[in-house]
């Protein structure tokens, strides 16, 4: 396929996806209020509880956490969500017949999706720094280069769960279940048991070039290298489980049911 | 225009779509169904074949297995020379299906951001086919609904969206399943004239599956009524249309004698006075005016009965009907190498 298709499919995703967040931008924006107001009971909440100085030391981490949380959200949601969303609407078989092929219609959508993600996940890192008086380092490359890999992980599972979507259609409480997993992972202590988890590890290299500013060539390369295969494990599993499903659904014949 | 003058206009005999001995069968706890039992298909380049079958006849299965969105059980299916199986991203550069009418578009977006997006998954820039979106949105009546939200269109709007997202993707191969649901008498017309000019001047072969028994006879070449996963009948329109009417006799008599008794061997249908009655061929005809003359009845007058083809897929479809759709086809393509009977017993 020439690159020139490719750039206009990628224009034609990013294009509704942009048409569709300006069009419901209370809808957009509802969401970006919820995660601050969230990111409020706690700062507040856990300023009345354990006292300025204890929030104060874990205060870089909380807000990289719900900058990556927010992240997630895009990353994990849209492939997942997305399925449901298109067999509901009678679309996904039309997706599915572009000569693109389905699994590069959704991971387009899934980074369209996240590239407007990261524009209100900004926002909001803005948002709770002001708030909160701490400002931490945002290295462009450095962040960006982080936060892709890091995403990679909710997207991998996005996409697996995507491929789940496909055959069962409604699964959306298994979605919650995973969200909490994200929570639960970017909660973890940084120790090396835990860093398999999805959003692990990525959250602790971003929290620690955050907190000091370290630029991207000044992380231990065996760090980078271990979060880009796994990020690439992750993506990798969930395209192999992504066409498995759909496989399964066109041999099962409920591709475009709902 | 019969689909062998659009050929000699096309100048071309490619095929579009060959689907051979297709079979699909569901496995599931309750065992298996099989949902289409060995269909062959062919559309060529100009050409509009007609798909009609009674609901769960297995129509959309096999629509979806030519589009690659099923995986048959058995069978090949080749589109515009790509097996959609082995090679999708080849076969969907050759078609393009509405199938299930105006659920096939983003309600959320306007018509042109629909035409736009559907264009961006064939691989063609958005801003690029503004002038295209133009023409398509002309043909089916929706240019000052261009900025519209789709969501609030009415059901026949809706629908001429779907297919305008169809047409937008520039495929020589198209799928229309029901495109006339929901549309007024007049939009009906529009879809009938843009099926005909789609096959007529852009040479696009075109497979029509819709339950309006008007559009199927108005713009269809062929016509392929399955029944239980089988063809039940595979023929010409104009054919299929001919041999009904030769079997088909409206009768009004000056005395009917004994007759609503004595015709139990024929298949008839009285209206007051008048009988409708259907033979089996020529020789049957003379066989039921003897009938007649032993009833006593006296015959005022005698005419053919105009095909109605909703009568005629009726008739097909149900349990007696099959044989007479049988015989019809027999009789239709003894010696016609082109088309095959595609009946099973």
């Amino acid at each position: 396929m020439k690159a020139t298709a490719t750039w206009a499919l990628t224009r034609a995703v990013l294009g509704r996806e942009i048409a569709l967040f300006k069009r419901y931008w209370i809808n957009s924006l509802s969401g970006i209020l919820t995660t601050y107001i969230m990111f409020l009971m706690l700062f507040f909440g856990g300023q009345a509880a354990v006292g300025d100085t204890a929030i104060d030391d874990s205060l870089a981490g909380i807000i990289v956490g719900f900058f990556l949380w927010s992240l997630s959200f895009s990353a994990f949601q849209t492939p997942a969500t997305a399925v449901s969303d298109e067999a509901q609407w009678g679309t996904l078989e039309q997706l599915y017949m572009s000569p693109f092929g389905l699994n590069r219609v959704m991971a387009l959508k899934a980074v369209a999706d996240l590239a407007i993600g990261a524009i209100t996940s900004i926002l909001l890192l803005v948002l709770m720094m002001v708030t909160s008086g701490t400002f931490l380092a945002f290295n462009v490359g450095t962040v960006s280069v982080l936060v892709v890999l890091t995403m990679c992980s909710a997207l991998g599972l996005g996409l697996a769960f995507g491929g789940v979507a496909i055959i069962y259609k409604r699964i959306s409480n298994v979605f919650l279940l995973v969200q909490f997993l994200f929570l639960g992972a970017l909660a973890a202590p940084p120790d090396p048991q835990f860093h398999l988890l999805p959003l692990a590890f990525g959250n602790d290299l971003l929290r620690g070039a955050m907190e000091t500013g370290t630029p991207l060539w000044e992380i231990p390369a065996a760090d980078l290298v271990f979060l880009g295969t796994k990020a690439a494990v992750y993506l990798l599993v969930g395209f192999v489980v992504f066409s498995a499903c759909v496989r399964k659904a066109k041999r099962d014949g409920v591709l475009g049911h709902y | 225009m019969a689909q062998t003058e659009r050929k000699q206009a096309t100048g071309t005999d490619d095929s579009l779509l060959r689907a051979a001995q297709v079979r699909k069968v569901y496995r599931g706890s309750a065992g298996e169904i099989t949902a289409v039992d060995g269909i062959s298909l062919d559309v060529s380049s100009g050409e509009v074949v007609g798909l009609l079958g009674p609901n769960g006849a297995g129509k959309t299965t096999l629509i979806k297995c030519c589009l690659g969105i099923v995986s048959p059980t058995d069978g090949e299916i080749i589109v515009n020379g790509a097996d959609p199986f082995d090679s999708p991203r080849a076969a969907y550069r050759s078609v393009a299906a509405m199938l299930e009418g105006a659920r096939n578009v983003y309600w959320r977006l306007t018509v042109r951001e629909n035409l736009r997006f559907f264009a961006g998954l064939q691989g063609r820039r958005p801003t690029k086919v503004d002038g295209q979106c133009d023409r398509v949105l002309r043909r089916v009546g929706l240019t000052e609904k261009a900025d519209e939200v789709a969501r609030n269109l009415s059901r026949g709007m809706k629908q001429k969206l779907s297919l305008a997202c169809v047409l937008i993707r520039d495929t020589p191969l198209l799928f229309l399943d029901e495109p006339t649901l929901g549309l007024d008498v007049e939009a009906k017309e529009d879809l009938k004239d843009e099926i005909t000019r789609l096959a007529d001047e852009e040479h696009r072969g075109l497979v029509v599956c819709s339950h309006d028994m008007d559009t199927i006879r108005d713009v269809c070449d062929r016509v392929v009524i399955v029944n239980d996963g089988r063809v039940v009948t595979r023929n010409k329109m104009d054919a299929l249309l001919d041999a009904f009417q030769t079997s088909a006799y409206r009768l009004e008599f000056a005395e009917t004698g004994d007759v609503r008794s004595g015709l139990d061997s024929f298949r008839t249908e009285w209206h007051g006075e008048r009988l409708d009655v259907t033979v089996p061929d020529n020789k049957a005809l003379y066989n039921l005016m003897e009938q007649l003359r032993a009833c006593d009845a006296v015959v005022d007058s005698i005419e053919t009965v105009q095909p109605d083809l909703g009568e005629i897929f009726l008739e097909i479809t149900d349990e007696t009907g099959q044989t007479a759709g049988r015989q019809c086809e027999r009789d239709i393509f003894d010696g016609d190498a082109d088309y095959t009977a595609g009946v099973k017993s």
